[in-house]
């Protein structure tokens, strides 16, 4: 299955980092992971924290365990968040995957970000990239164009039948995977040399296009041109392994599977039901 | 009457309650993700497995209330085909975004009609899905950065009588507008399929 977005703008590595956020914040949601989209679970908790702080209660009293969950899960997204946009800006990542599941090698369900037919990264691009991803604030300014894009993404996720057509999946464990160069400056992200991209489970590809003049640049989609390699023994097979060389604009480049250390536990909130509801007027 | 929900079997009187209560916690959620009253003014309810906001402001909540009253008479009567509301811009009166809930119901369903078999647990997680979709709609609605009211029309049978307090009114679409389809549900009695549109 394949969910296609295409923009008619060159998108820049600013906005593509934006662009991957918002997909895996979609995804989680989307997945029933979560019972908020993450932003919307985020200001809610600050608002209880704050309500928390303002009733003064007992420091040692112990949260329910629901908001335990809650408060984790907030907490574990946000460092994925935040490391996931850091590398995009610094680094070309080509792939991203979320294997929802207890392993990574059985997964339920699998969803492989790409960025396709990305135009090379400019001076300024860069420049404007290594700014923003040394500050953790750059994920709460957007520019107009940043945020109109982050709407046509939600809304073609939202209206893509191949999406829609699953059903609800239990609440469950998220890994994340992340395809870069294999010299990949990183002490986050763990290097998986026997990582294989699991075939069972049922997947859906994520393409994200934009129009560079039909230059083919940074992260070459679909088109097959990513070379895999077995492990870490330097070995070529053509075959969807694990390890890749990619032929990008600047050559080939050896590329390697990473693993974000944090596993994100989706959760339900589930309270007794509101017996009487008080939106009836008595 | 006996029991209107059975696990697994729905009357009219049933459906009706589910469908307008649908509506009740649809027009809260909409309103609340919106941004048409401040989020101060809503509180939790936990329903369908979520948790969801409620107005607490005494006014609102009698506005809701009246409307809803009148719904379920007329949803009981098979006779109402859409509820849809409306978010208007209060400085220019121009219609922003327009809520559309089309109403089918089973005509054939009466008072002493068999119960139709459909297990409440199933309609509950529908409605929980159309609940959860108006919720991410705010990832891609445009903002609303002017302030905003409200406004709830019910479209009905042609020769229904127009209660006291209501009015006919025009239905306020919005010009260019960009139209998104939601999720249905269906209790076999009544259908909901819902959409919004928004100026583009």
């Amino acid at each position: 299955m394949e969910t296609k977005v295409e923009f008619t703008e060159k998108l820049d590595r600013l906005t593509c980092a934006t662009l991957l956020i918002e997909t895996v914040k979609y995804l989680l949601f989307h997945r029933y992971q979560m019972p908020l989209p993450f932003d919307q679970l985020k200001a809610e908790d600050e608002r209880d924290r704050k309500l928390e702080y303002a009733r003064r209660s007992p420091r040692n009293r112990p949260l329910p365990s629901v908001l335990k969950k809650k408060r984790q899960l907030i907490a574990d997204m946000e460092e994925l968040v935040l490391n996931l946009y850091q590398r995009c800006l610094q680094v070309e990542i080509f792939e991203v995957l979320l294997l929802f599941g207890a392993t990574v090698v059985n997964p339920k369900e699998m969803y492989s970000i790409r960025f396709c037919n990305i135009g090379e990264t400019s001076e300024a691009d860069r420049v404007k990239a290594e700014c923003a991803s040394g500050k953790e604030n750059g994920l709460n300014s957007r520019s107009k164009f940043v945020d109109k894009c982050c709407r046509k993404l939600a809304r073609t996720l939202f209206t893509d039948p191949s999406l829609n057509e699953r059903g609800e999946l239990g609440c469950t464990s998220i890994h994340c995977f992340i395809l870069a160069s294999r010299n990949l400056d990183t002490t986050w992200f763990r290097p998986k040399f026997s990582f294989k991209v699991p075939k069972k489970g049922k997947s859906c590809e994520i393409r994200i296009y934009s129009d560079s003049d039909g230059h083919m640049g940074i992260l070459n989609g679909n088109d097959g041109e990513i070379r895999t390699l077995q492990g870490n023994d330097g070995h070529m097979r053509t075959s969807d392994g694990n390890v890749g060389i990619l032929e990008g604009t600047d050559g080939e480049q050896d590329t390697l599977w990473f693993q974000a250390p944090v596993v994100i536990k989706g959760y339900k909130e589930t309270y007794k039901e509101t017996v009487e509801s008080s939106m009836w007027k008595k | 009457m006996a029991a209107t929900v059975q696990s697994n079997a729905i009357t009219l009187k049933g459906s009706t309650e589910m469908v307008a209560e649908f509506f009740g916690y649809g027009i809260n959620s909409i309103l609340y993700q919106r941004g048409i009253y401040p989020p101060e003014n809503f509180k939790r309810e936990q329903k369908y497995g979520l948790t969801l906001l409620v107005t607490d402001d005494e006014k609102l909540k009698e506005y809701i209330s009246n409307v809803l009253t009148q719904v379920k008479d007329w949803l009981f009567e098979k006779t109402v085909k859409k509820l849809v509301i409306v978010i208007i811009n209060i400085d220019t009166h121009e219609p922003l975004e327009r809520w559309q809930f089309d109403v089918e119901c089973d005509k054939t369903m009466t008072e002493t009609s068999k119960p139709k078999e459909k297990s409440l647990k199933d309609i509950q997680n529908e409605i929980r899905d159309v609940i959860r979709q108006i919720t991410a709609t705010v990832t891609f609605l445009p903002l609303l950065d002017a302030p905003c009211a409200f406004d709830i029309l019910i479209y009905t049978d042609k020769d229904q009588d127009v209660p006291e307090k209501w009015e006919e009114s025009g239905p306020q679409f919005i010009a260019n507008s960009q139209e998104v389809r939601l999720r249905s549900f269906s209790t076999l009695i009544h259908k909901v399929n819902a959409m919004v549109a928004y100026k583009n």
